[in-house]
């Protein structure tokens, strides 16, 4: 961990702020561009009998695209330290859900899977190169990619038998990833001059690429 | 008069450090940096006063025996075995009492930690064995009984907001949400059909929902108030979410997905 944790609001000091580069913006706005032009996509969503808690704290887990992202939001929080190591995995399932209300709902969606491939992609980037990026833009990135995520979970959610405790199952499944992505990311985060995350952030890129790949084809 | 152990302990905190320092210079060099790093880390995470850790870790382990004990025997289940049983099943409410449980091990003293407990296994005895009075009093005159489903959104959101809240007002907020869930576990345990004839029903499922809020409170209490907020908000933003999705589930018409 490269920060301290303080008590309640206090602020730590925050490292170095990176200057996001023009070429950044370009991908982000070719990237939402696609996202809005693909067709809708089924990303993970089980189909027949499903029962209540047990399901829905199995979903995340049984699926490695949500199990890798999530588990990169904890560990990249923990890699930037301070106020992050707790704000990004606390932002995640309050916007997770406005993607799960939208899949409850129904509502069309573009681009489910390419969206859950872009955020293994992008969430395992910012690890391997150890950005430090500035808080708002690390909450706006997460918030993003949580949404995806969130449909992915929310579309199944009428399909269950007990629908109250399937989603009790895939927060509590989302939350306790991102806990042991912080645990890996506080314990192991400084081995090796923290090599070792950034070694875990290029493993998880790696895996979005084969996500993206079998997305596209 | 002689002074009892726990006495002596609480009145020479440092005398236990003393020692560990003690053996750990007779230590050989592998073995002392080895305990200087737990000792580190055990400073970081774990509070000052931690001469109940060991009975809080017992009384936490309890009831997850116990139900693995339960669920491995083949036997025939006992009416207060199915009531002690319950409380757990009812997952997001379940999780809002150990959010609860949260904010009580924030709190500032042992006291007012024992007071929310009181308050809520209070409600708990009033509401259950006076179920049927409370849902005439309440309920009934009020056209309440067609609303019952929304208690549980209610609560739940309103614990995960309550794990934000500052310091200084967390603990009125913690009364407020131990009578709130207190009645919201009432109507979960008193609508089943054990419950009617069965006082062990009811006594097994109060034994299991005081254990949900003390023992993992307990338990939290000996560690550090920073790592404790830190958890509150993280389980506070699990349930704001659970609670939305709920409250969307019920409102909200649905189709099936597309794609």
């Amino acid at each position: 961990m490269t920060g301290t944790i303080r008590d309640d609001d206090e602020r730590v000091p925050a490292p170095p702020r990176a200057v996001l580069p023009r070429c950044a913006i370009s991908i982000a706005t070719g990237v939402v561009a696609w996202f809005l032009t693909s067709d809708p996509a089924s990303a993970h969503i089980v189909t027949g009998p499903m029962g209540g808690f047990a399901s829905g704290f199995e979903h995340p887990l049984s699926g490695p695209d949500h199990l890798l992202a999530m588990f990169a939001v904890g560990l990249w929080g923990a890699q930037m330290g301070g106020r992050q190591v707790w704000m990004l995995p606390v932002t995640f399932p309050l916007i997770m859900c406005v993607g799960g209300v939208l899949g409850i709902a129904g509502v069309a969606m573009p681009g489910i899977e390419l969206g859950i491939a872009c955020s293994i992609i992008v969430l395992g980037a910012a690890i391997l190169a150890e950005w430090k990026a500035p808080e708002w833009l690390a909450l706006l990135i997460v918030a993003f990619f949580a949404v995806f995520h969130g449909y992915a979970h929310g579309a199944e959610l009428p399909m269950a038998a007990d629908p109250a405790a399937y989603a009790v199952g895939f927060v509590v499944a989302t939350g306790m990833i991102h806990v042991v992505g912080i645990a890996v990311g506080l314990l192991f985060g400084r081995l090796y001059e923290g090599r070792v995350s950034r070694a875990l952030g290029g493993l998880i890129v790696l895996a979005g690429l084969y996500y993206l790949v079998n997305a596209v084809a | 008069m002689p002074v009892s152990r726990s006495k002596r302990r609480r009145k020479s905190p440092t005398g236990n450090a003393a020692q560990r320092r003690v053996g750990a210079a007779a230590m050989p060099t592998s073995r002392r940096s080895a305990a200087k790093r737990r000792s580190v880390f055990a400073e970081r995470i774990l509070a000052d006063d931690v001469h109940t850790l060991t009975p809080a870790i017992l009384l936490f382990l309890c009831a997850p025996l116990l139900v693995l004990l339960s669920q491995a025997l083949r036997h025939t289940y006992s009416f207060g075995e199915l009531g002690f049983l319950l409380p757990f099943t009812v997952y997001d409410v379940a999780l809002a009492t150990l959010g609860l449980g949260v904010l009580c091990a924030g709190l500032a003293s042992m006291r007012r930690f024992a007071i929310v407990v009181t308050v809520f296994c209070g409600t708990l005895v009033v509401c259950l064995f006076r179920f049927v009075e409370v849902w005439q009093a309440f309920f009934l005159p009020h056209d309440l009984d067609t609303q019952v489903y929304l208690v549980t959104p209610i609560a739940v959101g309103l614990t995960g907001v309550a794990l934000w809240l500052p310091q200084r007002v967390r603990f009125p907020a913690a009364l407020v949400l131990a009578v709130l869930l207190g009645a919201d576990y009432t109507l979960f345990i008193g609508l089943q059909d054990y419950f009617n004839d069965l006082d062990t029903f009811g006594i097994g499922a109060l034994a299991a929902c005081a254990w949900i809020l003390a023992a993992p409170a307990f338990l939290l209490r000996h560690f550090k108030r920073p790592w404790l907020t830190i958890a509150g908000r993280i389980l506070g933003s699990w349930l704001v979410a659970i609670e939305l999705l709920i409250f969307a589930f019920a409102k909200i018409p649905i189709t099936p997905p597309t794609g």
